[in-house]
């Protein structure tokens, strides 16, 4: 015989090592949510980040900006090398202490601009979205690993960074690849303070749902959004019946362009019909409870009384509850139904609600 | 598996692998723990997913000092209380004594009844007694953290845990009077 606990104990043991696997889309919502880059609240990655993400939003034209410089601003870089440290690179104000002004290209607003519309197409194809000029509209490509907002924040991420670098360097068919610390070091003498303030936009690049579900997708802190269906709101709602990606157009407030992709997954999901009322008075119409589903695997229902009283337990789908507990007609109101399930997908899932049973 | 520390480090620089390999590591228990305080599994789900941000934004005030795993628990049993927070008067109302009382404290087979049977009388009570039942019962807290986690007096907090007792027992009774073990 097993031994005997008090109440306290009993559910302090159950749970002791209950550990279910949440579904797939919490990790989705966490890393939508998730800004890119440290985390703050640490001593000096708090330092850090805005100074990261400064020096980041202007690697992308500081970036370009070399790609049109002469040649002999390689050697600069190589220059650069000793003297750019780590520690210079978390001052959000950038320094420049140990290269002249003369020995760098600055250019002076208008001039970057021009030079980033005529570049930023074959460069930031490490990103999934392209900044172009407003009067050539592109598609940008779309890939699976693509940063979650777009325009400056996609060289956030230090592997984005790297991969920009790498790419940036091959197009330049440098003879070595230039340390990071050299090219960080280039950006900062960039100084392309107007840089900080590219207004962000930001979009959810992926959804999934369940065939026949919709949802809504959009982007946000744009000025004007134009969709490959000719919406122009912030968002739009879609039920795809398969995968599918959704292009579109956002217009910075900075009156850039924006190409973003947003893809929606469509899986399979089961379906449970579950009714909220029925009618077991004999008339032949509803008179039995019946739940329906479509890939439901394994399937139990339990309904009670409001007061917690079982009045029928089923793992059959087919089997239906007559509104009856010990052969007598229960009374009309309101009973409760728990369902556990799983679908043919492997997915657990459990349902629970209230049955008005009316005479 | 990487040990805490090394994930912690990952983590504080913002990669999102080993945000994954943290979230892996815990997701499943601290999904047991929310489940606890919602009758929904959905809303058990967004307070997983809130609590995790909030542990990925909050990782650098993490001391080291006690487990990570209880640092990450306290932020998920905070986060799903803050559920319930706006409505606070509403979920610690006493109207319904009578009903329960009458109810002698009893003793139950500790394999008496499964998870899932007991899992679903925990999440059916009422808010303001699953909460109290679950701070003191299964995470241990006393009365006084509770009075303070949750705003309210700790004689308030000793009643919800007497009646959520007696509402338990009642349910499982009912259960079990559904289902007597035949073994005695």
């Amino acid at each position: 015989m097993s031994k005997k606990i008090d109440i306290g104990s009993l559910y302090r043991q159950a749970f002791d090592n209950y550990a279910p696997t949440p579904p797939d889309g919490v990790w989705e919502g966490i890393n939508n949510e998730l800004p890119q880059g440290p985390a703050s609240g640490g001593g000096l990655t708090a330092l850090v980040k805005p100074a990261l993400m400064t020096l980041t939003a202007a690697a992308i034209v500081t970036v370009s900006v070399l790609l049109l410089t002469d040649r002999e601003d390689r050697s600069e870089l190589v220059m650069n090398k000793e003297v750019a440290t780590d520690t210079e690179l978390m001052k959000p104000t950038p320094p420049e202490p140990e290269v002249s002004q003369e020995e760098v290209p600055v250019f002076s607003r208008e001039e970057e601009q021009s030079i980033v519309e005529e570049e930023t197409t074959e460069l930031i194809t490490a990103g999934a979205e392209k900044e172009i000029p407003e009067t050539e509209p592109k598609k940008a490509s779309p890939k699976d690993e693509a940063p979650e907002t777009a325009g400056v924040a996609t060289a956030e991420s230090p592997e984005n960074k790297g991969n920009k670098k790498k790419q940036a360097a091959e197009e330049q068919q440098l003879e070595e690849p230039e340390p990071e610390s050299a090219w960080e070091r280039h950006r900062n003498i960039g100084s392309l303070s107007d840089r900080k303030k590219s207004p962000k936009v930001s979009y959810s690049r992926e959804q999934t749902i369940c065939r026949g579900e919709s949802v809504t997708i959009g982007a946000s802190n744009g000025s004007a959004y134009e969709w490959a269906d000719g919406s122009t709101t912030d968002s739009i709602r879609v039920s795809p019946q398969y995968s599918q990606v959704y292009d579109l157009t956002i217009l910075r407030t900075d009156n850039r362009k924006v190409e973003a992709s947003i893809r929606v997954n469509v899986k399979e999901c089961a379906t449970l019909y579950i009714p909220n009322a029925f009618t077991p008075n004999g008339d032949g119409q509803n008179d039995e409870y019946r739940v329906e589903g479509l890939n439901i695997e394994q399937y139990r229902i339990v309904i009670q009384s409001d007061q917690g009283t079982l009045l029928f337990e089923s793992n059959d789908m087919n089997e239906t509850w007559d509104g009856k507990h010990h052969g007598e007609y229960l009374p009309q109101g309101i009973y409760l139904y728990h369902i556990d399930y799983v679908d043919t997908y492997g997915n657990v899932g459990e349902k629970n609600g209230r049955i008005m049973l009316i005479r | 598996m990487l040990s805490d520390d090394a994930i912690i480090e990952g983590c504080l620089k913002g990669k999102r692998k080993f945000q994954k390999m943290l979230y892996r590591k815990y997701a499943p228990t601290m999904f047991g723990v929310c489940q606890r305080y919602f009758s929904s599994l959905d809303q058990a789900e967004d307070a997983l997913q809130e609590g995790f941000v909030k542990v990925f934004l909050k990782l650098g005030d993490f001391r080291r000092e006690g487990s990570l795993e209880g640092w990450i628990r306290r932020i998920m049993v905070t986060t799903s209380l803050n559920y319930y927070r706006n409505n606070k008067k509403h979920y610690f109302h006493s109207d319904v004594d009578d009903l329960y009382e009458g109810v002698e404290d009893s003793m139950f087979k500790e394999d008496q009844f499964t998870r899932e049977e007991l899992l679903k009388t925990l999440k059916d009570m009422p808010a303001g007694y699953k909460m109290v039942f679950n701070l003191f019962e299964v995470e241990g807290y006393s009365h006084k953290e509770i009075a303070e986690m949750l705003g309210i007096s700790v004689n308030t907090s000793k009643s919800q845990l007497s009646k959520a007792r007696k509402m338990l027992q009642r349910k499982l009774l009912a259960l079990y009077n559904e289902n007597p073990l035949t073994d005695e």
